[in-house]
């Protein structure tokens, strides 16, 4: 964990002027993207919007997918830069639990909106539901993730 | 101007919510869920506008906006509880003196999209495109709600004292 605090790019990340604040933008706005497409589709499955058709709204997943990207990378950067604050705190893995269910709870709802149908189901209804319900809960924990910790770096660099 | 706010925050209650032991991250957990609704919506729209996913309908698409209203009503409440409990780490906070400036841009933008433009673009259909003038509208919600969502994340990450914003005078 010290060799990590220490390599150039954890220093970088915590110390330069534009490292922290530069990360930090990017993994908001990777989030915004990714949650709102995600939300996008939720929204029309509950039946908001009922004249958009509902499977164009996947054409937006190659912008949900970078926005996944930028999210992620930026996301590494941040537990680089404090190793020990994020791998030893439970809300973390939580965290990381929580993105993994919401893909999944999304992919197969986008598996069925694929199949041409007049009707949405109400199936389809309760998993657009729970995809909302585990977004929130992503971002919770993330925010959590600020308040929950118990060690911020294991060696002292200030 | 620092003490009208907090006591304002106190009066109401809202101080001792962000006082409590969880308040200030399930506050700012619903100030990041309403960003999401916005961008999800509203900036999808702006997208829409600025030429992505021709075949969806652009009148269609506009049905997901109030909703994205309502998370902006969410986020002007959340944002309102934060900003009159700890004053003076917004009044002269660079990063919130910045997103109130993206603020003002998306607002006036926005105003001047339905006061002069919307009757042009709501009964759009689909692979329809909007005039190039609507398209700059577009282009620049979504670089308002980016500078927004930017300056906003930045405000926690500088807690200045009064003196480093050297315009407040």
């Amino acid at each position: 964990m010290a060799w990590l605090e220490a390599s150039p790019l954890s220093v970088w990340v915590r110390e330069s002027v534009v490292g922290f604040p530069l990360t930090l933008s990017l993994h908001a706005l990777g989030m915004a993207f990714l949650v709102g497409v995600h939300f996008a589709l939720d929204l029309r499955v509950m039946g908001f919007a009922p004249k958009l058709p509902v499977h164009l709204i996947t054409k937006f997943y190659p912008l949900m997918w970078v926005s996944f990207v930028v999210a992620l990378v930026s996301g590494l950067m941040l537990l680089l830069a404090y190793p020990a604050k994020g791998l030893t705190n439970y809300v973390f893995y939580l965290k990381m639990l929580l993105i993994a269910s919401a893909f999944m709870v999304g992919r197969s709802l986008t598996r069925t909106i694929l199949i041409p149908e007049s009707e949405i189901s109400s199936r389809q209804k309760m998993l657009a539901i729970l995809s909302i319900m585990l977004w929130v809960s992503v971002i919770v924990a993330g925010r959590f993730l600020a308040y929950t910790y118990t060690i911020l770096l294991t060696t002292d660099y200030y | 101007m620092e003490e009208a706010l907090l006591s304002f925050s106190q009066n109401t209650g809202i101080y001792s919510i962000m006082g409590s032991r969880w308040g200030w991250p399930i506050i700012e957990s619903l100030h990041f869920f309403g960003l999401c609704l916005l961008i999800g919506t509203v900036g999808l729209f702006d997208l829409r506008m600025l030429g992505f996913v021709k075949a969806i309908p652009v009148s269609a698409m506009h049905r997901l906006v109030p909703v994205g209203v309502a998370g902006y009503f969410l986020n002007v409440i959340t944002g309102t509880m934060f900003f009159t409990s700890a004053p003076d780490q917004y009044l002269y906070n660079p990063a919130f003196q910045t997103k109130l400036v993206f603020m003002a841009g998306a607002g006036i933008n926005m105003l001047f999209f339905y006061s002069a433009c919307f009757k042009t673009v709501k009964n759009l259909g689909a692979n329809q495109q909007v005039s190039q003038s609507v398209k700059i509208i577009a282009g620049i919600s979504l670089l308002c709600w980016l500078g927004v969502i930017s300056a906003g994340r930045l405000i926690t990450f500088y807690r200045p004292p009064a003196y480093w914003c050297f315009w407040c005078g």
